[in-house]
């Protein structure tokens, strides 16, 4: 009996923005080997180049609406939603990046493989996006997880950066355990990676009768490890212990990178494997993810409450809008997609933008980030005082600002799907956050300086910063042409079509 | 000669070997030790990984791609996990991660 | 310094001096005053009963839009906000003259009072919303432009609170009404009012709607955030907190009466409710000393009355309540504004040593004791036509309208009490020695007395003229509240004697009366129970916010210890937990069937060598034993794989664990020895966690199999040769590289791993120590 050897048909449109941007990235680091003295900052505008290239080429290979393609053995599809999240993963990126170019330099912490390492981390993180293999989903998890290992543990001397960076990579390694025995499970039941097979394993193996089949038991398991790793990454409650310690610990650009990137694909990939593959477990995936973001929501914003340290302020109300997506992910219909994207928008767009306020005000040598310095902002510098203003808005969802609609879109489409418990807690849980965002506008307005600290202003800050602030006002007034982007965005439920 | 392993023994030694690699991370203070219980919790799911592939496909790869995936990714993540160990010591001086506990609250 | 620096330059340009001086006041009202021109002009369109609607689509697919509506209604409420607004920017001018940073206190204020607008003539239920929570925002910024006058930022900060989450409240009742209606359109609701009282969710549209409006117009339980909001400047405080946003609520309850009012439950609510803030301001009002706290809580008082009238409802309580709006809003802004100017030009506010300002101030006092009178309900003020209406409902009113009527008697004569205190005692000589204040008073300038005197005329003018005036727009504005048409007919003075009318002169004698003689006792009584019923609602607040803060304190140190390891065992322990519950509880246990099938040999060999590592990793007290260990257990798992057949995972499970092993060893011996593993109570709590874990996950793992048919255990001699398994093997090989991507992934996180490593290691490398170090990367490249 010969083998057969059998060559798929390979589309590389499919792969397209992610070759870009791993290509991009190898190139780079070669290029900084040979690139003269200490200075990193081309480096940096170079890779933000790449991440404008691969903007094109996504927009060059998007598919037509309502359509997706599929390629290498169906291992991964480039449909509409795949292709927004694509472009709003590298526009946070590119904030990161520009938030980080003096950053480095200032913090004594500036090497040059430090771009290359952000566009491998975005390259995961689109792979995560457009997986409909659990191999791939496992690969783009770990590939997003090392390389912000590493990019945690990065800023040397700080002793908490790398007490952040071995918190996170233990747990990290616990998260990946779970996310691995869950596939191995899945496997074990379904006798297939493949998120369109699973699909069809459970539709058909569900429909023969009233018992419950013991393959499918096993992927219900597996589903269930699978969740709980991506809990680990984006930290619901009790999974989230990480979070506060490796933000806090990191350099804020990378925080600020993970507090958005790395959810927004985690989340998306969920969603995907949710809708793609567990939909007929919905009756059993949905209580759990409602409980958990339940106590995500109460809890994240509960503890930000008292946070003396702005970093770990917004870490956990990171945290607690980790929770809000859920919800969002949990109606997963169509609406649920379309909530989900539109939030995620609006939370990068603020919580970019507080991260890039944040930076402003960070001093050498300095591990505080506390709130005190942000007492009568508002007098020194106005305009970033109007800005942080704007963000904690949007953050705590106050009209006009993106983030009211953000948040009026999952609690409608929750609404809709018949999670009214949920949306009590929603508004409940945001009445307590709306409290200590609050907090920080009115020290900035209210309250006399504490102490002198003299904000650093550099272009990509203050670009940075613009973008964010001009964004999350005009899609609060105007949310409309995102909203059509957004409904366009429509995940593929099949191979092809 | 060799005959079949039932399924139900590797599955429960990958259960046990995980549970041993749970109670090493859990109990050990060393940063080390916490990795070494790690590699054995994947080590176990390999085991699982492999059997599932056996047992039910033997004609498909994606488990066995998958389980060599696992290996050389979860090498990976150890060896990444060693080099932070080193930096860790070079700053703290311990490698108790008990001890590494300055961010909290 | 260069603050000075700047004053200097300014000041040396003539129009800027002048703009300094309060001219830009001047400037900037005609704004304001043209667009209250514009709207006066829509007058005699909406009186004659049309009704003017803009709708914009904003967003399609939520049903969003920005509609906007001009009936009776919201004419109203835009006339006073844009009319007293062209006064208070007047004011502010003279009254913030030389404030360096006038320009953004008048940015805020237009922002305040677009948002204003934009709130009472919104038509569509999130239009409001957003106008309403940009007014609270707004609001913020007015209360922390001048934070040196700040006496007490808990205030502050309760004004913030509470009407934010009555913001949320709202926000969810609004949402609820949208859906129980099913339109968005605020004026197709009163149609669907079977609708929507019929849908099960008007209960909690009913909660959450008045949630909103009562924190917002400062209703019991929440008025006591309004007398702290007063530490605003003055211009702040007479528009924001009396005539105009905190009657935000009144216009909500208003707005919504046709959809959600004529049931009981709105009835008794809001009339109990509004009663009781009507008698409890009134009670405080009369017991302060400061001008400013003493108007807040008759402010308080007021917005008791409007909402006790839309809760009595029906044509005499709506139209009382429109009348008394309008009363209301130009007696007290002209006080506010009196109140300013005498804390501008004296010093100070305090009642008990003001007096005899008549004489410096004469403009002021003129203004003042019209404004008392119309508050005071004597005519031919508006006020007595306001105070007539209010009794004519009472006595009106389908329940308790005997109590309800006391209630409003009893208030009424303390209001007199407390416009005697803020508009006559400061004035007229007491008897007593005058007390010096802290500055020599005269008369503002003109910017500043022209207000208070353009609203107290306009209290006699509309008094005079009540049919001519008011009687139009009170029509409209009660047809729209009551979502019908009426007819209305005002009058100045009774033509026959009537109960009310009695009521009124009952009224009046006893607050003369009171305020001649009862001011000390009412005062004594006052302080009596303030510890209760005014600080006990502030201190309350105060203790659930601390209780709550102190709350997140203890749950976010629990949980958040900084010890990986406890977060590893929470972690571990919730799943745990939760899934033995789920399993005992849900699954059949006994289905699980163990072991028929007999092992042999080599696997009992294998399962052996891998428990024999198994032991060495956990026994181990040397570094190289548990490496040992550790190296066995793989070494057993890689011979398993070679029981499988999958001899390219022999290949990569061999090399990598030999590599491994490797890896530690090397690095271990940079390290410290091992410490012992933990206490022994806690090894005991991770092995019992650890077990559990295992127990289940076995006890999971055989319930899947049991019972199923799994196909045949083949051995995998019996299927294929060896030889054929290895040429097999060789077409996985080809297959991984020709499916590419999962392999550039592969590739891809190796090379990020080398490079993680060598940026940990390098950054921070010593260059006498760089060996070791530069070894273990070059062996992860390697890999």
């Amino acid at each position: 009996m010969p083998p057969e050897i059998v060559i798929p048909a390979i589309d590389v449109r499919v792969i397209a923005p992610m070759l870009t941007i791993f290509a991009w990235a190898t190139v780079l680091l070669m290029v900084d080997l040979f690139m003269p003295g200490k200075d990193r900052k081309l480096t940096g505008y170079l890779a933000l180049a790449g991440l404008a290239v691969t903007a094109l080429v996504t927009l060059a290979v998007q598919p037509a609406p309502g359509t997706s393609r599929t390629s290498f053995s169906n291992m991964v599809v480039l449909d509409s939603f795949g292709t927004t999240l694509t472009l709003i993963l590298l526009l946070i990126a590119a904030f990161s990046i520009a938030i980080s170019i003096n950053y480095l330099s200032y913090h004594n912490i500036e090497m040059g493989e430090y771009y290359p390492l952000i566009l491998f981390a975005t390259g995961g993180m689109i792979l995560l996006g457009q997986s409909t293999n659990l191999i791939l989903v496992f690969l783009g998890v770990e590939l997003l997880s090392i390389t912000l290992y590493v990019l945690t543990a990065f800023f040397y001397p700080r002793y908490t950066s790398e007490e952040a960076g071995l918190k996170y990579l233990l747990l990290g390694a616990f998260a990946a355990g779970f996310l691995i025995y869950g596939i191995a499970l899945i496997y074990g039941g379904a006798g297939t990676l493949d998120l369109f097979e699973i699909g069809a394993f459970l539709n058909t193996s569900l429909a023969v009768g009233s018992a419950f089949p013991p393959g499918a038991l096993l992927v219900l398991i597996g589903g269930a490890l699978v969740l709980i790793g991506f809990c680990f990454k984006i930290s619901l409650v009790p999974f989230h212990m990480w979070t506060p310690d490796v933000y806090e610990g990191s350099p804020t650009p990378v925080a600020a990178f993970m507090s958005v990137g790395t959810k927004g694909a985690a989340f998306a990939a969920l969603l995907r494997i949710l809708i793609v593959a567990l939909l007929p477990f919905k009756i059993y995936w949905l209580p759990v993810l409602g409980v958990l973001a339940t106590l995500t929501m109460l809890f994240g914003n509960i503890a930000a409450l008292m946070q003396p340290n702005m970093k770990r302020m917004l870490a956990y109300s990171s945290v607690g809008h980790a929770g809000y997506i859920t919800i969002g992910i949990m109606t997963a219909g169509t609406h649920g997609t379309e909530s989900f994207l539109f939030y995620l928008l609006a939370y990068a767009l603020a919580n970019m933008g507080a991260f890039a306020v944040l930076i402003t005000l960070e001093r050498r040598g300095e591990m505080a980030w506390s709130v005190d310095d942000f007492a009568g902002l508002w007098k020194r510098y106005p305009l970033l005082a109007i800005a942080m203003a704007t963000f904690m808005l949007s953050l705590a969802g106050v009209p006009p600002t993106a983030g009211f609609f953000g948040k009026f879109f999952v609690f409608a489409a929750a609404w809709e799907d018949g999670q009214i418990f949920l949306v009590f807690m929603g508004v409940l849980s945001s009445a307590i956050a709306a409290f200590f965002y609050l907090r920080v506008i009115m020290r900035m307005f209210m309250d006399e300086p504490v102490r002198e600290v003299i904000p650093i202003f550099n272009r990509g800050l203050t670009i940075t910063i613009g973008i964010a602030v001009v964004g999350t006002i005009v899609f609060g007034l105007l949310p409309t042409p995102l909203v059509s982007l957004v409904q366009n965005s429509v995940i593929a439920l099949g191979v092809g079509g | 000669m060799i005959s079949a392993v039932p399924l139900e023994w590797v599955l429960i030694l990958a259960s046990g070997l995980f549970c041993v690699g749970l109670f090493g991370a859990l109990s050990r203070r060393h940063a080390v030790s916490m990795l070494m219980g790690i590699e054995l919790m994947l080590n176990a799911v390999n085991i699982n990984l492999v059997a599932f592939w056996r047992y039910t496909q033997p004609d498909e790869v994606g488990g066995m791609i998958f389980a060599l995936f696992v290996i050389v990714v979860a090498a990976a993540e150890a060896a990444v996990g060693l080099a932070m160990a080193i930096a860790i010591y070079r700053t703290w001086q311990t490698v108790n991660v008990d001890s590494v506990d300055s961010l909290r609250g | 310094m260069a603050q000075s620096e700047i004053t200097q330059a300014d000041s040396q340009s003539p129009l800027m001096a002048w703009a300094m001086r309060g001219g830009i006041g001047w400037v900037l009202s005609i704004l304001p005053l043209s667009l209250t021109l514009y709207f006066a002009s829509l007058l005699p369109t909406i009186t004659s009963g049309t009704v003017l609607r803009v709708s914009y689509t904003w967003i399609p697919s939520l049903g969003v839009d920005f509609a906007f509506i001009v009936d009776g209604l919201s004419l109203t409420f835009v006339l006073l906000v844009l009319g007293i607004g062209t006064l208070v920017v007047l004011y502010a001018g003279g009254y913030m003259a030389g404030d360096r940073q006038i320009g953004r206190f008048y940015l805020y204020l237009f922002l305040f009072m677009g948002a204003m607008v934009g709130l009472v003539l919104a038509d569509n239920l999130i239009t409001l919303f957003v106008f309403w929570e940009l007014t609270s925002i707004s609001s913020y910024l007015l209360i922390g432009y001048k934070h040196a006058y700040y006496s007490s930022r808990s205030s502050a900060l309760q004004a913030l609170l509470i009407t934010g989450a009555g913001g949320l409240a709202l926000l969810a009742g609004l949402v609820l009404l949208g859906i129980a209606a099913e339109t968005q359109t605020i004026s197709e609701l009163g149609s669907r009012h079977e609708l929507i009282v019929n849908s099960g969710l008007y209960a909690p549209i009913l909660i959450l709607v008045l949630i909103g409006a009562f924190t917002k117009s400062a209703q019991f339980p929440f008025q006591f955030w309004l007398p702290g909001a007063m530490a605003a400047p003055t211009p702040v405080s007479a528009y924001l907190h009396s005539a105009t946003m905190v009657k935000a609520g009144v216009f909500l309850l208003a707005r919504l009466n046709p959809a959600l009012g004529d049931t009981p439950a709105w009835q008794i609510t809001l009339t109990v409710f509004g009663a009781i803030t009507m008698a409890l301001g009134a009670y405080l009002a009369v017991s302060q000393t400061d001008l400013k706290r003493i108007l807040a809580f008759t402010t308080v008082s007021s917005l008791g009355t409007l909402v006790m009238l839309i809760g009595i409802g029906g044509e005499h309580g709506i139209v009382a309540m429109m009348v008394f709006l309008i009363v209301h809003s130009l007696y007290k802004g002209c006080l506010f504004m009196v109140a300013g100017n005498i804390d501008h030009e004296t010093g100070s506010r305090d009642v008990s040593i003001l007096s005899g300002l008549r004489r410096e101030m004469p403009i002021t006092f003129g203004a003042a004791a019209l404004a008392a009178l119309s508050m005071a309900g004597l005519p031919p003020l508006l006020g007595f036509v306001g105070k007539e209406l209010i009794y004519e409902s009472t006595l009106d009113a389908r329940f308790a309208a005997a109590a309800v009527t006391t209630v409003a008697v009893a208030s009424n004569i303390l209001m007199i009490v407390a416009a005697g205190m803020v508009a006559v005692r400061p004035f007229l000589p007491t008897g007593t020695t005058r007390h010096s204040t802290p500055r020599h008073p005269h008369e503002p300038p003109i910017s500043m007395w022209l207000g208070p005197a353009v609203l107290a005329t306009l209290s006699a003018v509309f008094g005079l003229f009540v049919v001519q005036v008011m009687q139009p727009i009170v029509t409209q504005g009660a047809a729209a509240i009551l979502g019908e048409a009426v007819e209305v007919k005002l009058k100045l003075l009774p033509t026959s004697i009537t109960g009310y009318f009695l009521l009124s002169v009952l009224t009046i004698a006893l607050g003369i009366v009171s305020y001649l003689y009862a001011r000390p006792a009412l005062m004594q009584a006052g302080k009596a129970t303030r510890g209760a019923l005014e600080d006990g609602f502030v201190n309350g607040f105060t203790d659930l916010v601390n209780n709550t803060q102190a709350f997140a304190r203890w749950i976010t140190r629990a949980l958040q210890s900084g010890y990986l390891r406890r977060y590893v065992l929470i972690t571990i322990g919730a799943v745990v937990s939760v899934a033995s519950a789920a399993l005992l509880t849900r699954a059949d246990l006994s289905a699980i069937r163990l072991f028929d099938t007999p092992l042999f040999l080599w696997e009992t060999a294998t399962i052996l060598v891998i428990l024999a590592g198994v032991a060495l990793v956990l026994r181990a007290r040397s570094r190289l034993t548990a490496i040992a260990g550790l190296g066995t257990v793989g070494f057993g798992i890689t011979l398993i794989f070679f029981f499988f057949g999958a001899p390219d995972l022999v290949m990569t499970q061999f090399s990598v664990e030999t590599l491994s092993v490797l890896l530690f060893i090397l690095i271990l011996y940079r390290l410290p020895i091992f410490t012992t593993i933990s206490h022994r109570y806690s090894r005991l709590r991770d092995g019992i966690v650890a077990g559990l874990a295992g127990l289940l996950m076995t006890m999971i793992t055989l319930l899947t199999i049991a019972g199923e048919e799994l196909k045949p255990l083949t051995p995998f001699y019996a299927e294929a040769s060896y030889v054929e398994a290895r040429g097999r093997n060789v077409v996985n090989v080809i297959l991984v590289d020709f499916r590419g991507i999962d392999t550039m992934g592969e590739i891809t996180v190796l090379g990020i791993a080398s490079l993680g490593i060598y940026l940990l290691l390098t950054l921070r490398l010593a260059p006498a120590d760089g060996q070791a170090e530069a070894e273990d990367s070059t062996g992860k490249e390697q890999l």
